[in-house]
């Protein structure tokens, strides 16, 4: 909103010069983190007090392990903090007539939407595992191929034309190019994306930080992959406008720090399924609008570590197999188990996805 | 690998699986009386080609005690085309019985070398709970060595008779399930020295039941106090696991523990 006002406004010699500024993006962007995490911080206490007063409280489950049980009766659906946190300062600071912005905020709405019921049925109906497997699901489907459909297909594609069917394959050179693959891709990381940071979501603070840390990622790709002289040294496709999305990627660093000051150990609310369903939507969209889907495997490996134990544990071993394959899944359940505290799982798996974050990274020259 | 293959590709729970869990909730509650008629329900459940409904079947036999199928079960244990799910109820269902004959007993060791670590768990448990009540000492004395091996290094094929190599238990919990398992009823000089052995473990969680096995199979057989508080003295005490102590939970606890005691009494007008 802030730039098409400064667009009215800015004139050289007026006392608006200032609105300058509003033309880089890392002004913005800086702004839009600060706008985000202070939003998030002072609606915090606010949101944690109607949440409790609407007794969306959480209730666990029995994984064996003792210390988590004074997680009972900590407020959920803080994932509200982080929604409000982001979207408010997008509205603010990007240029809301970018696709890729607007892809992002309807990530955000849907993701926020779908997770919010699934929270709610399971808060309200006493129905432990809320939304089916099936409708959460249908509803990742749905946007994953409308998106894939609008990234991809001529008419609506915001793309130019010679990178529209290119699939970047990290460490590698130059592009594949195949539309269906790229099609594909999208819906991949939309559903694989939002799944695997709900899965994540189980300790203190646990899926936050790397949130922020693949966040901090795809905002380094979204402004390389935007310049054009950026992009071009370095072999990566040049977007014209995903530049735009360093401010959105920005909102949402901004708005996770301001979450994790209530959700760190021992925490005060709890995302839940509105929250992590979200930010995991989030991410895949700006993955995707930059062309890095498979990046988004290398940076967000911490995500693909814990989905895969759950999936490996619960659909092949339990329940085709029958036995374990893991103590505990996923794997921050199965360290617990092995008798490491709570704090000390959360810290060295964010150290992990720092790892992984910096091996992303790394492939802006490796190729 | 091939029977393993083919459970994996068919899935499914069976058609007879809620009626068997709902049978085994209620024989949990002790809602089921055993008849002829429950005996056959269960024996159908255990034949079914669904391995969920012959396991929830085999928890059946345990939680009922059902003689009449504990052979069956004994089978299943030790069938290795059964998934690992069954065996480990299996040997858990075992031991819910009041008794052991020998053939449940030989079964239970060979359990111990069991592919899959939470069916060598659970038959640990079942041997200890039969050691702990034993009258047995000789029987005792050998349970007590074979929980041993654990602790040391296992001697692969020497329970199933010959000798074969010596390896190391690779789960931890195992050797967690031993160490409690002999500190609940062994005396020896071997078990002994072994737990105390595990003092020095890296890992916490063997240290810690290393502790109060040490100190419970030291009391029990009157061994030599020195050693073992000089082992208990050196003893590493740092810990990568703690539970957080939240004040609020705790006065909370403590004032539904007195109201729960008043309450009662109130809104019976005071009468009881």
């Amino acid at each position: 909103m802030l730039p098409v006002i400064a667009d009215v406004l800015y004139a050289e010699d007026s006392i608006f010069s200032f609105l300058r500024l509003l033309n880089y993006i890392t002004f913005r962007a800086i702004f839009a983190a600060i706008t985000a995490f202070l939003i998030t911080l002072l609606i915090g206490p606010g949101t944690i007090a109607k949440l409790r007063e609407l007794r969306f409280k959480n209730s666990i489950w029995d994984h064996g392990i003792t210390s988590e049980a004074h997680k009972v009766g900590v407020p959920t659906m803080g994932g509200i903090l982080i929604l409000v946190g982001f979207l408010v300062p997008v509205l603010l600071w990007c240029n809301l007539l970018n696709t890729y912005v607007l892809m992002t905020i309807g990530a955000a709405a849907w993701f926020g939407f779908v997770g919010g019921i699934d929270d709610y049925l399971k808060l309200t109906k006493g129905n432990k595992t809320g939304l089916s497997e099936k409708y959460k699901l249908a509803a990742q489907a749905a946007f994953g191929l409308l998106l894939a459909v609008i990234l991809t297909w001529s008419v609506l594609s915001p793309y130019p034309e010679e990178i529209r069917a290119a699939v970047y394959v990290p460490f590698t050179k130059g592009a594949i190019s195949a539309a269906a693959l790229q099609f594909v891709l999208i819906v991949l990381a939309v559903m694989g994306s939002s799944n695997a940071v709900n899965m994540a979501d189980g300790l203190d603070g646990l899926a936050i930080v790397p949130t922020i840390f693949v966040t901090g990622v795809f905002a380094v790709f979204a402004y390389l992959s935007g310049n054009v002289i950026y992009s071009d040294y370095l072999q990566l496709p040049f977007i014209p406008g995903a530049g735009e999305l360093v401010i959105a990627c920005a909102a949402l660093i901004g708005a996770s720090m301001g979450f994790l000051w209530y959700n760190c150990y021992p925490a005060q609310v709890f995302m839940g399924d509105l929250g992590s369903l979200a930010l995991g939507g989030i991410l895949s969209v700006i993955a995707a609008c930059i062309k890095q889907e498979l990046l988004l495997v290398i940076a967000g490996g911490f995500f693909v570590m814990e989905a895969l134990s759950t999936l490996l544990q619960r659909y092949i071993f339990i329940e085709r197999l029958g036995r374990r394959l893991f103590y505990r899944a996923p794997l921050h359940h199965d360290l617990q188990f092995r008798g490491w505290a709570e704090p000390k799982v959360v810290v060295r798996l964010w150290i992990l996805s720092a790892i992984f974050a910096l091996l992303a990274l790394s492939t802006i020259k490796l190729r | 690998m091939l029977a393993t293959l083919k459970q994996a590709i068919r899935g499914g729970n069976g058609a007879a699986y809620q009626p068997a869990t709902r049978m085994l909730r209620d024989a949990q509650q002790s809602k089921v009386d055993i008849t002829p008629s429950t005996e056959a329900q269960v024996g159908v459940f255990l034949d079914d080609p669904a391995w969920k409904v012959r396991n929830v079947g085999v928890k059946l036999v345990g939680a009922l005690r059902l003689n009449v199928h504990r052979q069956r079960v004994i089978e299943f244990m030790l069938d290795q085309r059964q998934v690992g799910f069954i065996r480990r109820n299996a040997a858990t269902a075992i031991g819910q019985f009041d008794d052991m004959p020998s053939p449940a007993d030989e079964a239970l060791r060979k359990a111990l070398e069991d592919r899959y670590w939470e069916v060598r768990i659970e038959a640990i448990k079942a041997l200890a709970t039969f050691a702990v009540s034993s009258v047995d000492a000789e029987w005792q004395a050998g349970v007590e060595d074979l929980f041993a091996d654990f602790l040391e290094s296992f001697p692969s094929k020497s329970i199933l008779g010959g000798q074969g190599t010596r390896w190391i238990e690779p789960v931890f919990e195992v050797r967690e399930a031993a160490l409690i398992a002999l500190g609940s009823f062994a005396s020896g000089y071997r078990a002994l020295s072994l737990c105390m052995a595990v003092l020095e473990a890296p890992m916490w969680k063997l240290r810690a039941a290393a502790i109060e096995a040490t100190v419970a199979i030291a009391i029990r057989g009157k061994h030599e106090a020195g050693p073992v508080e000089a082992a208990l003295a050196h003893l590493d005490r740092s810990c990568i696991d703690m539970r957080p102590r939240f004040p609020l939970n705790q006065a909370y606890n403590r004032a539904m523990e007195a109201w729960d005691k008043f309450a009662p009494v109130q809104n019976d007008g005071g009468r009881s």
